[in-house]
């Protein structure tokens, strides 16, 4: 037996190599004496909003770059921060150290109001709500003169004070800026490392398998987007007391847009590379004054150019490297399922469809069916020519697609028709996709990581705050079984079809299902991988987590499967052991089309 | 009352013209084209400069606004088309978010070039054509209006009988229920995508001219607010729907006229993006475009 592997998730970017945390702490002390080297406090200012402009990059850097969110009114909850000080602490003297949390959560909650919404119906919709958003918040600002004070803002706020200390030098409020932005840079970079960034990545790769990996990827996603908003907040809390007022038109559309510059530039993953976006967008108007009006307008054209090119560099990039198939050829095909994947309760022993349809705008995918399976510890296979209804009621299993009537009961798990894909993923059902979905910005292993944490936010809790991956004994158990150790670090993408099918079987068994819903599994397979494929999935059958599989291809389903459903058309029309039902007379009609005369022979 | 009603139905109906590109390039490839408002911007300053050019030579009134209209609509077109071209195409296999973030950036190039060009004030959109004001039942009414109106009618008719009968309008809708179904059919995705963009780029350019003709001046971010609302039409319409976009507009233009003189006309965007949010979480059974 091996022993499992390190239990970190891979960490790009660290490395033990001295010269890195020499020039680290070199730019450590750099940034700490800042204010020394300069007499001129103009210049300390601008270093000051320079860092201000790297906590806000750092949190629009958690939404856009692991979670694909677009919120391009980001600086609206820079603004709502912003306020939120000026207005508590001008008014009711609200102390500058309890506006920080505070004012983290009243822009996080902002951001609950409107990403919630946008978010359960699109992600993408968010880049012009959030804009809109930003709009709203202008004309509130503009507008609600007794609180806001117009356009000319709101005066006399206090600076930062702490502990019976206050910072009144520009020195100072570098100093208070510098510490919160350590703080900021220590958290995302956590963030960053952490299996909750791997959840957001896979969210954003591919939303559909994300949910049927257990994740609810509406709430996920406002995490993250109000992990954002909170940074933001902080930021604005800071800039407030550091300004000593605020007006409405620091939080215009050009601020916005600098700041989803920088994040673009940065490519979203690394602290230096965000840091050297921050400096050259936001220090090339302060150098070049000659040329502020066309700022905005290099803007402009850098997003479009960076964000085509980088696509272009990264697409020539993931084509070159691509992993022969020849030498990944498995070793050994004696190996049972390891007992760390056998489910947690009970599995399922069957399955019952009471009624179960479903029309898609004129079509009727799925005929009112009864269809009752006992599947204990058996492969049940579910064939069919195209357009049959098969991945449809596969659909309606997993819960990816609403049926129309009918109800859906797991024995083992319980009635599930009412719950949604990702509850149902969590209780149980594992499944994989007729076109292979992967995470495919991840790796291997990290793909698998996914399928193991399943949704459980107490797991990527635990990851997050201890740096150890709990279900790590799955993820390697997973990954042997399948044979993808030696694979564990590369990227998805990369692999071809067959191995990429393994992946995705061995992600679907790290949630240690008690029902394993497998769709076309065996398609674009060589003879050999079928061959060993049909080998592991009796494997799985015989220790207890059964299978159903729907398939094309005939002669598979009879090697594996100890029993078939027919369905035609969107109707059972025979069901039985492999060996019969594909001679009843029906299945052949439907199969070779004998009806319609001799034109299938090209089929 | 009426009176707002009129007001609100005439701005909706601009508000209208720019959400169908919107809801078209939108069903097509599934990424929200920020710079339809700009396209609307740059048809307005287009025509504007081909009035300044003409005005001196003494070509006749109605022929020179026509032709300034032409070139209007010719400049946002080529706008859009060039947008496509630059931005949107070579991404279609990428990530949604990085079209989006191009549209963006498209949206920011084109702001930005006529604010350098022209500068910050606004500027009157002079050509010399004096509307024709009248009452009709007790509602002030002028010609620009009924304009707007007629064109939103105009486009919406011809756009559904070109998606119906024409073969490229069938392209257009085969691509937007089923990509990968219409390429196999032979449908060429590169120029149905130019089409539609195309097309966004007339109804966004008859929108703009609409626009500066209301209100009589015309700035470098006048596309940014309709802009935005156009996208809110889009979607309480529900995306990929041209007639629910339109009965969408007409809705927000006069739910926006009647908040405006009835409660604040400060607020009134705020109306407009609260119902947008309200929309998103009341009616999202409507709006999902899902299915694989």
């Amino acid at each position: 037996m091996k022993k499992p592997g390190p239990s970190r998730i891979a960490q790009p970017g660290v490395s033990t190599v001295p010269w890195r945390s020499l020039l680290l702490s070199n730019l450590f002390v750099l940034a700490i004496s800042f204010p020394f080297l300069t007499a001129n406090p103009y210049y300390i200012h601008v270093a000051t909003v320079f860092l201000l402009y790297v906590i806000l990059s750092l949190g629009l850097s958690i939404m856009l770059g692991h979670a694909g969110l677009l919120a391009i009114g980001y600086v609206a909850f820079f603004a709502v921060g912003a306020y939120f000080y000026g207005v508590l602490n001008s008014r009711y003297g609200l102390p500058f150290l309890a506006a920080i949390p505070l004012g983290a959560m009243a822009a996080a909650a902002t951001g609950a109001i409107i990403g919630l919404p946008t978010l359960r119906v699109r992600g993408d919709y968010l880049a012009l709500v959030s804009l809109a958003f930003l709009q709203i918040c202008q004309e509130i600002l503009l507008n609600w003169v007794p609180v806001t004070g117009g356009a000319k803002g709101i005066p006399g706020i206090d600076g930062p004070r702490a502990f019976g200390l206050t910072a009144a030098m520009p020195m100072h409020y570098y100093w208070v800026v510098l510490g919160i932005a350590l703080l900021v840079v220590a958290i995302s970079t956590r963030i960053a490392r952490s299996s909750l960034a791997r959840v957001w990545e896979a969210i954003r790769d591919d939303e559909i398998a994300a949910k049927a990996c257990g994740f609810n990827t509406t709430n996920w996603l406002l995490v993250a987007f109000m992990i954002g908003a909170a940074i933001a907040g902080v930021a604005g809390v800071l800039f407030a007391s550091i300004q000593r007022f605020v007006t409405p038109e620091s939080f215009g559309l050009g601020e916005a847009i600098l700041v989803l510059a920088i994040v673009v530039l940065a490519g979203g993953r690394s602290l230096a590379r965000v840091a050297v976006a921050c400096a050259v967008l936001f220090g090339l108007p302060e150098v070049l004054r000659g040329f502020a009006e066309y700022r905005l307008l290099i803007f402009g054209v850098l997003l479009v150019v960076f964000t085509v090119v980088d696509d272009i560099l990264r697409r020539r990039r993931s084509h070159g490297d691509a992993v022969p198939a020849t030498d990944l050829l498995p070793q050994d095909l004696k190996r049972a399922l390891p007992d760390s994947l056998r489910p947690l309760g009970p599995p399922a022993t069957a399955i019952l469809l009471e009624n179960l349809s479903k029309r898609f705008r004129g079509v009727e995918a799925l005929k009112p069916v009864d269809i009752r399976l006992l599947c204990e510890r058996r492969i049940i296979g579910l064939v069919g020519t195209n357009g049959a209804g098969k991945t449809t009621l596969f659909n309606c299993l997993s819960g990816l697609v609403e049926p129309d009537s009918g109800r859906i009961t797991v024995v083992g798990i319980g009635e599930i028709s009412s719950l949604r894909a990702d509850k149902r993923s969590r209780l149980g059902l594992g499944r994989t996709f007729q076109q292979v979905r992967l995470f495919n910005s991840l790796t291997v292993r990290q793909n698998v990581e996914i399928g193991a944490l399943n949704g459980r936010a107490g797991l990527v809790l635990h990851e997050l705050l201890l740096g150890r991956i709990k279900p790590i004994g799955e993820v390697d158990a997973a990954l042997q079984f399948l044979s993808l150790n030696h694979l564990a670090d590369v990227q998805v993408a990369t692999l071809p079809i067959g191995l990429q099918r393994k992946v995705e079987i061995a992600r679907a068994l790290a949630h240690r299902p008690k029902l394993l819903l497998l769709d076309e599994v065996a398609s674009g397979l060589n003879e050999a991988e079928k061959k060993e494929l049909s080998y592991l999935l009796q494997q799985i059958a015989e220790s207890g987590i059964p299978i159903v599989l729907v398939e094309h291809d005939v002669a598979f389903v009879s090697m594996v499967a100890s029993y078939v459903v027919v369905l035609d058309a969107g109707k059972v029309i025979g069901e039985g052991l492999p060996a019969e039902v594909m001679s009843e007379p029906k299945v052949v009609t439907s199969y070779l089309g004998l009806e319609g005369g001799c034109h299938a022979g090209n089929a | 009352m009426i009176q707002q009603i009129w007001n609100g139905l005439s701005i909706g109906a601009a508000y209208g013209l720019i959400a169908i590109g919107y809801t078209l390039i939108f069903g097509v490839i599934q990424v929200i084209f920020f710079a339809q408002g700009e396209l609307s911007m740059l048809a307005a300053f287009a025509a504007l400069g081909m009035v300044v050019l003409l005005s001196s030579t003494g070509i006749p009134l109605p022929i020179m606004i026509l032709v300034a209209i032409a070139v209007g609509i010719a400049a946002s077109c080529a706008a859009g088309l060039a947008a496509e071209r630059v931005a949107i195409r070579p991404l279609r296999h990428a990530p949604r978010v990085k079209p989006l973030i191009t549209s963006l950036g498209m949206s920011i190039v084109y702001q930005n070039l006529i604010l350098i060009l022209v500068g910050p004030q606004p500027v009157a959109f002079n050509t010399g054509w004096i509307p024709s004001r009248w009452e009709f039942a007790g509602v002030r009414m002028n010609s620009v209006e009924v304009i707007m109106i007629g064109s939103l009618l105009a486009c919406t008719f011809a756009l559904e009988a070109f998606l119906r009968r024409n073969r490229y309008g069938l392209a257009i809708r085969s691509i937007a229920q089923s990509g990968a179904g219409a390429r196999l059919m032979g449908v060429s995705p590169e120029r149905t995508t130019a089409l539609t963009f195309g097309i966004a780029s007339l109804t966004g350019g008859i929108a703009g001219l609409l626009l500066a003709f209301y209100y009589g001046v015309i700035r470098f971010d006048m596309g940014f607010v309709p802009g935005i609302k156009g996208f809110t039409i889009a979607i309480l319409g529900g995306v990929g729907n041209v007639q629910g976009a339109v009965v969408a507009a007409v809705l927000v233009g006069v739910a926006e006229a009647l908040f405006a003189s009835y409660v604040s006309s400060d607020y009134r965007d705020v109306l407009v993006f609260g119902l947008l949010i309200v929309m998103l979480i009341v009616r999202p059974h409507g709006l999902l475009g899902e299915g694989e």
